[in-house]
């Protein structure tokens, strides 16, 4: 979903999130026909810890998973998360606040890329494995908002 | 928005059944610090795992899924032409030995961009109003930059998975 921009920092090392009172829909179980309106809020931020990892298209099909141009670094991250919502289709209120999570035992990443039409942007500096992450970064205002 | 909010449901329901390597213990021991802390330990986690597996049917691990960017008409972004399966943009980039798709796969759900993205999959334990703990895991994603929309113009944006 789209968010305002100041909702995301991004710099060198680090991005983050900040999502206040979103609103969302609550499907209870996986594919559950009943959803009812709930609210999340969250912040997330990660933090890059690992090497450039540089990826080229293993193909030209459009719908291979490896269709892109890339710079990504390991990273983890962490963050806390509020919810509102109900037990059940029109059952008692249930929430929880501030609840923290991380990626740590899991995995996360963070980085540059393109796809699509913007893929020359990586296809065509073959030199350059930093192309795609220079030309991100050359977008006004990538890095300019705050939270 | 239908047509991807189903996208976000069959994601988690996979993201639940992948061999996720990790290291929480049973809510009951388990404080917020200590998470990033712990070493893994195979067979609690594989503890873990069933317990996350049973649980994912209750209401609490389905919580939230929002409206998400989708072909939507009105110029928003477009999908990626590929995904799990047909209708469902989205790849589970990680760890293969965690049980995703690979570290070279697309973490977007946007084609036609360039710009930043993130991806984490993040675990930890709720303490709900109720009084009970429940185990949490999300799959949280944000992108920001350059997109062609649905209509061919080029815009620059912030987005979030949930």
């Amino acid at each position: 979903m789209q968010l305002p921009n100041n909702a995301v920092r991004v710099r060198h090392r680090t991005a983050s999130i900040v999502v206040e009172d979103l609103d969302v829909l609550d499907t209870f179980v996986f594919g559950g026909p009943d959803e009812v309106p709930a609210t999340i809020s969250y912040d997330i931020t990660w933090t890059r810890n690992g090497p450039p990892r540089f990826l080229s298209p293993g193909s030209d099909d459009p719908t291979d998973p490896t269709n892109l141009y890339a710079v990504f670094r390991d990273a983890v991250a962490e963050g806390s998360f509020t919810a509102e919502s109900v037990t059940e289709p029109g059952g008692d209120p249930f929430s929880f606040e501030g609840a923290f999570a991380t990626s740590a035992p899991v995995w996360g990443q963070m980085g540059y890329e393109a796809n699509g039409s913007f893929i020359g942007v990586g296809r065509d500096s073959p030199e350059d494995p930093l192309a795609v992450e220079k030309e991100a970064l050359r977008l006004p205002g990538m890095l300019a908002f705050e939270h | 928005m239908n047509i991807f909010r189903t996208c976000l449901v069959v994601l988690a329901a996979s993201v639940l059944s992948a061999t996720i390597a990790g290291c929480l213990s049973s809510p009951s021991e388990t404080t917020a610090p200590e998470l990033e802390a712990r070493e893994v330990d195979e067979v609690r986690f594989a503890t873990w795992i069933a317990q996350h597996q049973k649980q994912h049917q209750a209401r609490h691990d389905a919580m939230a899924f929002p409206r998400m960017p989708s072909a939507s008409p009105g110029g928003g972004p477009v999908p990626i032409p590929g995904g799990l399966a047909p209708g469902l943009h989205v790849f589970l980039p990680g760890p293969i030995d965690l049980g995703f798709g690979g570290l070279d796969h697309e973490p977007s759900t946007i084609t036609n961009f360039l710009g930043f993205s993130a991806i984490a999959y993040l675990a930890g334990v709720v303490t709900a109003d109720d009084g009970n703990e429940y185990d949490m895991f999300h799959d949280m994603r944000v992108y920001r930059g350059l997109y062609r929309n649905s209509e061919g113009r080029t815009r620059f944006g912030t987005f979030a998975f949930i």
